[in-house]
């Protein structure tokens, strides 16, 4: 392909945290979107690969996230969503991400999460990331529409299954899901909007979501949606986890979160699923990634760049 | 009416006259002026209703003449009026028609003239349950739309009369039943005046509320604007907040030329130290909300050197939202909500089995029969699971196998 060279040129200026010029972005999206839109509703995935949860923006961390997990085209990944808002990075983040599913497409998969969407960014910082850095809309709205055509799950050698939040009462098989129309804002309500938002709980049954969307689900309701689809494991994110990974419901769900330090606060470690050749599990938790500065002696000297 | 004769005017005139003030003041809205006018007439009639002695605490309404029975409206007329009256201490106004209209109130009251449940609420002081208030307001409506009805009817009546008898006055001028009018008319008019001080009741009760409702939003308004120093809502206190709109954006352009934002903490143990308050984070750490932003170009001026820097002086117009917390705050709060649900659910099942070991000493017999309830529970549960997995086959859900990327 022609066009590695740049991409590898862009891969390589993204890792330094440096962003992409806008009309660099433009391609970039427009290429992701033509793969995207190729990709299933249940996007099926090969072991062995890495399952990573909510970045944020956190740009330090994903690659202390690699450096832990192992560089992109030798590890294979698949995100489950939430590149953006919150942290001081979200388009580096999520440019590098887009860029490394451009050039690698079959090593890496990445997943639409609930702040994959333009209300969402509007309010939680990546909008107003992309006027401070670019001085217009223009990269925000080219990122917000590829998001429309990301893949809303994930399914690893038929048997765990990937998504950003969690179960929807509308959707009991994965057949269900493959029929959704996904290429779309994300809705209010209606399962598509359940999928990125839902949560698990220890209560049985269907509960309303504290979070004013998606919905709560049980055990009982997760134990039967992995018999009916023959899964062994849902995995998802979505939930700060203190420890950066956290089985619940008998060991038929597990959340992983891979945002250390959380919108650099949080004091939660961070961790990602290494899943293997014979689908064997293991999890890594991480910290930060070493510290950028000295937090007590930033200001002993000036500094002239920004 | 000559100003000057109402030193002179007899009571009944005075008060006709102030009437009709009112009257005017509340149909269609008067002159100050006359306004003034009208509250100082009632204010005489007061006076002279103290010096003539008309009323007394040991009456009934049943003991006042027809005569002197309209003389108990002049504090409500009074109290209305004087709500009228335009000044800049709008406070001393609704206090004093507060005070009159307490006081007619109270003198209804005496006289027995006001309904036991208005007596009982205004008692409780205004508070109660809503339902019981919405009741009340529903009765007193009603009551005022009956008096507004009765008097419309005596009013009709009347002038139907008035035709009448004249009439009658014309065909046969000389016997037209005299004795009769006057007796029905005190009767009538009695009936007037009692339902004219029914409706009058009705709504000073209504005024009473706003009023005093009115007063306590005065004063709050008052109380701040003296805590703020004079100006709470003058246009000083707007200027100033703008000029200190464009100072913080004049200082972030002159910031920006040497600074770039805070690097985040990342590394979670100091994050931990600095909650837990062992350690303090450098300065530049403690957002205080306050976002590095340029104002429109035309504040900063000069300083901006760049184009990169001009164009975000473009964007961060005041129409801009900006950020009310920072993002270590929103990541705080965010943790909170999260724990605060873990421990929600964790209080929920500890509810939800607390009886076995909580009573064990005491019923350890209805506990083990709750032990077999329990299990016969479970039993059931995994039978329904089995039947429900027979008509379900394991891998139902998943037949459109797609291929592997």
């Amino acid at each position: 392909m022609p066009l590695n060279g740049d991409l590898d040129r862009q891969i390589e200026q993204l890792m330094e945290c440096k962003p992409l010029g806008e009309a660099d972005v433009k391609i970039l999206c427009d290429q992701a979107k033509a793969i995207l839109v190729e990709e299933y509703n249940v996007q099926p995935v090969k072991c062995p690969v890495t399952v990573c949860g909510d970045i944020h923006g956190q740009f330090y961390d994903l690659i202390e996230l690699f450096r832990i997990g192992g560089n992109a085209p030798d590890t294979n990944y698949l995100f489950m969503g939430d590149y953006v808002d919150r942290g001081y990075y979200s388009v580096e983040t999520v440019s590098l991400l887009v860029a490394l599913k451009v050039r690698y497409r079959d090593r890496l998969t990445i997943l639409r999460g609930n702040h994959e969407s333009r209300q969402i960014t509007q309010v939680y910082g990546f909008y107003d990331e992309c006027l401070r850095k670019y001085g217009n809309a223009n990269v925000w709205k080219y990122f917000t529409d590829l998001f429309d055509y990301l893949p809303l799950t994930a399914l690893i050698e038929s048997q765990v299954f990937c998504l950003h939040g969690g179960l929807s009462p509308s959707l009991d098989t994965l057949d269900n899901i493959r029929s959704l129309d996904r290429i779309q804002e994300v809705p209010h309500e209606g399962p598509m909007c359940d999928l990125l938002w839902s949560d698990p709980d220890d209560r049985c049954g269907w509960g309303i979501s504290p979070r004013g969307a998606g919905y709560t689900f049980g055990q009982d309701i997760a134990t039967q949606f992995n018999h009916n689809n023959g899964l062994s494991l849902i995995s998802r994110a979505h939930q700060l986890v203190m420890e950066g990974y956290n089985w619940c419901q008998e060991k038929n769900v597990v959340t992983v979160f891979s945002a250390p330090n959380y919108c650099y606060r949080c004091g939660n470690m961070a961790a990602i699923l290494e899943i293997g050749e014979k689908m064997e599990q293991n999890f890594l938790q991480f910290d930060p990634a070493p510290r950028q500065v000295e937090p007590d002696t930033t200001r002993k000297t000036p500094d002239y760049f920004l | 009416m000559g100003g000057l004769a109402m030193e002179e005017m007899p009571l009944s005139v005075l008060f006709e006259q102030a009437r009709k003030i009112h009257l005017a003041a509340s149909e269609s809205g008067v002159d100050q002026d006359v306004v003034k006018k009208g509250c100082e007439m009632f204010q005489k009639c007061e006076d002279m209703i103290g010096k003539l002695a008309l009323f007394s605490s040991n009456e009934t309404k049943e003991d006042i003449s027809t005569n002197n029975l309209k003389y108990l409206l002049v504090p409500y007329y009074l109290a209305e009026l004087t709500e009228k009256i335009i000044q800049e201490d709008r406070i001393q106004i609704v206090k004093a028609s507060y005070a009159k209209l307490k006081e007619f109130f109270s003198f209804c009251e005496a006289m027995e003239l006001v309904p036991d449940e208005e007596l009982e609420a205004s008692s409780r002081g205004g508070s109660g349950a809503p339902a019981d208030r919405r009741a009340l307001k529903i009765a007193r409506f009603k009551r005022q739309k009956a008096a507004e009805a009765k008097l419309l009817e005596i009013k009709e009546r009347k002038e139907r009369r008035g035709r009448s008898t004249k009439a009658s006055a014309l065909s046969t001028p000389v016997e037209s039943g005299e004795d009769d009018i006057p007796d029905d008319d005190s009767e009538e008019e009695r009936e007037a005046w009692l339902s004219s001080i029914n409706l009058a009741i009705c709504k000073a009760i209504d005024l009473l509320e706003m009023l005093k409702r009115e007063e306590e939003m005065l004063s709050a308004i008052k109380e701040r604007q003296l805590k703020d120093g004079e100006g709470g809502f003058s246009r000083d206190a707007l200027d100033d907040r703008t000029k200190k709109a464009e100072t913080w954006h004049r200082d972030a352009a002159a910031r920006i030329q040497y600074s770039k934002p805070a690097q985040p903490i990342t590394c979670a143990t100091f994050a931990q130290d600095v909650l837990e308050g062992r350690a303090s984070v450098s300065q530049g750490h403690e957002h205080k909300n306050q976002p590095l932003i340029f104002g429109p170009a035309s504040i900063v001026g000069g300083p901006l050197s760049t184009e990169r820097e001009r164009m975000i002086a473009q964007v961060f117009q005041p129409s801009h939202r900006m950020p009310t917390m920072c993002i270590e705050d929103a990541g705080l709060t965010e943790m909170n909500i999260m724990n605060d649900w873990q421990e929600q659910t964790k209080k929920a099942i500890e509810e939800a089995t607390t009886s076995w070991y909580n009573d064990k000493p005491l019923r350890r017999k209805e506990e083990d029969e709750e032990d077999d309830d329990e299990d016969e529970e479970a039993v059931m549960k995994a039978r329904a699971f089995d039947d429900w997995k027979d008509d379900n086959p394991r891998g139902a859900g998943n037949k459109k196998l797609t291929p592997c990327g």
